[in-house]
């Protein structure tokens, strides 16, 4: 046995306890009791992290949230005839060094810790459905730690299988596949083909042969620098110049024509002397007639040119006609136009004096027949009479119109007032005519005044006359002239042209005369062709022949020299190539071995991965095997039919042979009696005894191996059971403790079966003790504990006499 | 039975507190305080005096605060469920049937024999060892392993770490 149980646990701000509190432990039972939230588990917890230095439900990382609210550290302390052990909880670190060493913390944590947590997986399991087998199997896992070895094999998976593991590790196919494109890439690389530097070779050869230029010993580079100095290139730059001039000067000399011999030249010169002299001859007659008719109209017309001299006489004739004319045409129109005001004039004044004489007569009329106003007024005041004229009396005077007349009263009245009325519109008429021959005889007079500022002025129309009358003349003068001037015009024309044909013909000569040199200079500079001085164009074509013949020759030449350095080019590139074909294969053999090496390392590094899982799979089949035993199962059986002696199935744990690499415990029940196999627990057992089986297999895991740690740590075990159960769970306890010799430390929460169980555990013999601890609250927060340590009474339940047992 | 498993049987009739009990067997625990009572209800089919006795019994032990905790074991045809629940309200109520069948009888008062251990002793291996001991054998593969703790895909992703890692990171590779 490598550790001592203690005799306490001091703990301080430690979860939900508050303060310093010492928990007595000094007993083979000890019985905790509290309200939820009291402390019952942090007890256990405190315990847990004294005995491990952690806690199994708790990452490190959640350490210091273990702290009690408002504490800045946490410390338990197991307390010992032998000393002291502390460990302190402070800024999520552990400080101090745990009771237990590695092999006894996992012990315990596995097999004598029975966490609230842990139960009710246990209940949820058995509970579960169909399902329940890998839920079970999920809680042995996580009790015995194999969840890790799980995850392990689940996450190697993909090692088992080659497609698999390219699918894990996409970089592997991708290795793979870069790999055979490496390969494929050195075949294609050395199957190029080597031998075109000779084909390229075999044609420079002859090349060279024939430009002259020796290969024997001589580098590629000697080579092209021999071709390169054999450059022709300025010569046939200065052969094609002189070609393009000579065939320019073959072109002046097509424009030019044949050279103008002597002869014509004088035949040309005697024209233009006869044309002057029959031009001067005519200049002397027409021409000075021409010039006195013009002379005079030169005041009026200033611009005129001077006949005598102009080149064509004809067109200063025609230009004065015109102008002269000209001022005919508007000397005659202004006259016209005189002449026809006058005419108007002498109308209007007959008609202004027809006018004066018709107003007079209507003044007369209308001084004659008195106002106009007079007779109407009268004529207005007699009608007003009317109505007052019934008979023959008179309205006014009371006399018997009878005495005047024998027409009566009324009759007179109307026809009076009728002839006073036409009068006045007599009247009227007369004013309106008046009022219209006042207007005309004011048009009149206006109109007169118009026509008379219209008129010429007398002496302006004398002058207009009198130059009418010399224009005229002069106008005849000029259309007399017109053949005599016409005929000047001709022989003016004529010696213009004469002269200009002997300017052209002379022109000709001396440009013939000019090319000829030109080409004589040629000729020279050329130095082949033989001078043929007469015959100009005959020397152009040789000249043009001879150049045509050096310029195909160099260029020969030089296309040859050309090709040459093009395939020594050729040849140089091929080399090139050839070696970098050859780096090329160089890395890509090397670029081939690296990734052969890097896909051995993924090999290896894989066999070592798989070798890893097989090892992990080994481990997990002997822990499956070894921890589900028949002693498991016989331990088991006995505690279930304990608990539960009315039920006929008892569960097991199978571990079936399988073929599969994989072995996993089974649960299932069997029939109590004959062992024969029922179905799972989940179906087969009532509730209350899921309850049982699941408590069971915790002390039954406890049970089945050698007690390294005989310490039993329930933490509130009991949640659900009936009280049958309750009772002969009692008795077990009873019996591990006393029978077993198991340190036992039990949490309750109800207060019913705390004082049950403190009843039935309680101190059975002098040395034996029970202890209780009470878990609670003060009103600060404060966790209070109130142990108390149940020894021996002596029974007096039985006489002395009769006491002992037979 | 029980005599042979700890227990030792009481003179009749037996005398609790003075007062004498008449019971078909009482037997008490030798290194503990448990207290049997063995009804046979072929015998003692009064099922009303069977209750007012044990109650009587009860009382009795009360009346000496004795600790002891009364079971009784019923023997024979099952009673009505009645006089069960009554019982059970002041006793460990165990019925043995009527078989004659010692299987059947030791299962029914199992609880009260001494525990039958069979023990492995030697803890089996667990993941802890084997863990280390994988880590000896691939030193490695040791990050897989320790991610492991995180579940497959922690392994996963330790396994490609593992597999991608540069070479001349560990310098072990050719």
């Amino acid at each position: 046995m490598s550790a001592q149980w203690f005799d306490a646990v001091q703990i301080t701000n430690f979860r939900s306890i508050s303060g310093p509190v010492s928990i007595p432990l000094d007993a083979p039972i000890v019985l905790l009791h509290g309200t939820n939230g009291a402390g019952k588990s942090t007890v256990m917890a405190a315990i847990e992290l004294a005995l491990t230095g952690g806690l199994s439900t708790v990452d490190e990382s959640d350490l210091e949230h273990l702290i009690h609210h408002g504490r800045s550290e946490a410390t338990v302390e197991l307390v010992s005839s032998r000393g002291k052990r502390e460990i302190t909880l402070r800024d999520g670190e552990v400080i101090g060094e745990p009771l237990l060493d590695v092999d006894d913390a996992q012990f315990f944590v596995e097999r004598c810790y029975l966490q609230q947590r842990t139960l009710s997986r246990l209940l949820e399991i058995y509970e579960g459905d169909g399902s329940g087998d890998s839920q079970l199997t999920r809680f042995v896992n996580d009790l015995l730690g194999l969840d890790e070895l799980e995850s392990l094999l689940e996450g190697t998976h993909d090692l088992t299988d080659k497609r698999l593991f390219r699918h894990l590790v996409p970089e592997y196919a991708q290795l793979e596949s870069e790999r055979d494109s490496a390969l494929a890439t050195l075949e294609r690389l050395r199957d190029q083909p080597k031998s075109e530097v000779s084909a390229v070779a075999d044609q420079l050869g002859p090349i060279l042969d024939e430009l002259g230029v020796s290969t024997e010993s001589t580098s590629d580079d000697e080579v092209e620098a021999l071709l390169r100095q054999q450059s022709r290139d300025s010569e046939l730059v200065d052969l094609t110049a002189r070609r393009r001039e000579v065939l320019a000067i073959q072109m002046q000399l097509k424009t030019v024509g044949q050279a103008p011999e002597s002869r014509e030249l004088e035949r040309l010169e005697e024209a233009v002397r006869n044309a002057r002299k029959a031009s001067e001859g005519w200049r002397n007659t027409h021409g000075q007639a021409l010039e006195d008719v013009l002379a005079p109209l030169r005041s009026r017309f200033p611009s005129l040119p001077d006949a005598a001299t102009a080149e064509d006489p004809a067109a200063v004739r025609a230009g004065a006609l015109a102008e002269v004319s000209a001022v005919l045409a508007r000397l005659n129109e202004e006259l016209t136009r005189d002449a026809s005001a006058r005419a108007d004039l002498d109308r209007v004044d007959s008609a202004l004096i027809n006018a004066d004489e018709r107003l007079t007569t209507i003044d007369t009329q209308l001084s004659e027949g008195g106002s106009t106003t007079d007779a109407e007024e009268l004529a207005k005041i007699l009608a007003a009479l009317v109505p007052h004229v019934h008979t023959d009396d008179c309205p006014v005077c009371g006399r018997r119109f009878g005495e005047v007349s024998d027409e009566p009263l009324i009759a007179h009245l109307a026809a009076r007032i009728s002839r006073l009325s036409e009068h006045a519109e007599r009247l009227s008429t007369l004013a309106r005519a008046r009022l219209e021959a006042s207007n005309d005889l004011a048009g009149l007079r206006e109109e007169r005044t118009g026509l008379e500022q219209r008129l010429m002025p007398d002496e302006e129309r004398a002058s207009a006359e009198n130059e009418l009358a010399s224009l005229k003349l002069i106008e005849d003068r000029l259309r007399e002239l017109e053949n005599g001037v016409a005929a000047g015009a001709d022989l003016t024309r004529t010696l213009t042209e004469a002269e200009r044909q002997l300017v052209h013909a002379s022109e000709r000569s001396r440009a013939f005369a000019e090319l000829a040199s030109t080409v004589r200079a040629l000729a020279a500079a050329t130095g082949e062709a033989e001078m043929v001085v007469d015959r100009v164009e005959e020397t152009v074509e040789i000249l043009v022949h001879d150049l045509d013949a050096r310029i195909s020759r160099v260029e020969r030449i030089e296309r040859l020299r050309l090709d040459g350095l093009k395939h020594l080019r050729e040849t140089r590139e091929h080399r090139q190539r050839q070696r970098a074909l050859e780096n090329e294969i160089i890395v890509a053999q090397a670029q081939e071995r690296e990734i052969n090496e890097r896909i051995g390392t993924f090999d290896e590094r894989r066999e070592e991965l798989w070798n890893l899982r097989r090892g992990a799979e080994t481990a997990r089949n002997d822990i499956v095997r070894r921890v589900f035993n028949d002693a498991l199962n016989s331990v088991w059986r006995d505690l279930f039919v304990r608990l539960a002696p009315e039920e006929s199935f008892v569960p097991i744990f199978r571990v079936p042979d399988t073929k599969r690499n994989r072995l996993v415990a089974e649960l299932a029940t069997i029939y109590r009696d004959t062992s024969e196999e029922a179905g799972s627990p989940g179906t087969m057992l009532s509730a209350g005894n899921l309850n049982t089986a699941a408590l069971t297999l915790f002390l039954a895991l406890h049970l089945s191996v050698s007690p390294r740690l005989p310490w039993l740590l329930l933490d509130d075990p009991i949640q659900s059971m009936d009280e049958v159960h309750i009772q002969q769970f009692a008795a077990l306890l009873r019996t591990l403790a006393k029978r077993l010799d198991r340190r036992i430390v039990i949490a309750v929460h109800e207060r019913a079966l705390f004082e049950y169980l403190s009843l039935e555990l309680s101190a059975a013999q002098p040395d034996d003790v029970l202890i209780t601890i009470e878990l609670s609250r003060s009103r600060d927060g404060t966790t209070v504990v109130r142990p108390s340590r149940l020894g021996y009474v002596p029974d007096r339940a039985f006489t002395p006499k009769q006491g002992q047992p037979v | 039975m029980l005599e042979g498993a700890g227990y030792g049987r009481m003179p009749h009739p037996t005398e609790v507190a003075g007062i004498p009990f008449e019971f078909s067997a009482v037997v008490v625990a030798t290194s503990g305080l448990d207290l049997i009572v063995v009804i046979d209800t072929i015998a003692e089919s009064d099922e009303a005096d069977i209750r007012l006795r044990v109650e009587g019994l009860t009382r009795a032990l009360d009346l000496v605060d004795s600790r002891r905790p009364l079971t009784v074991i019923l023997v024979g045809p099952e009673p009505m469920p009645e006089l069960q629940l009554a019982l059970t309200r002041v006793a460990r109520v165990l019925t043995a049937g009527v078989s004659n069948e010692e299987r059947a009888l030791r299962r029914g008062i199992a609880v009260l024999l001494p525990l039958e251990v069979q023990t492995v002793t030697e803890m089996p291996e667990s993941w802890q060892t084997a863990r280390q001991q994988l880590v000896r054998t691939f030193p490695r593969g040791a990050e897989v392993v320790q991610a492991s703790k995180l579940g497959p895909d922690a392994v996963v992703d330790a396994m490609r770490a593992y597999l991608l890692e540069d070479d001349s990171d560990d310098g072990g590779t050719p």
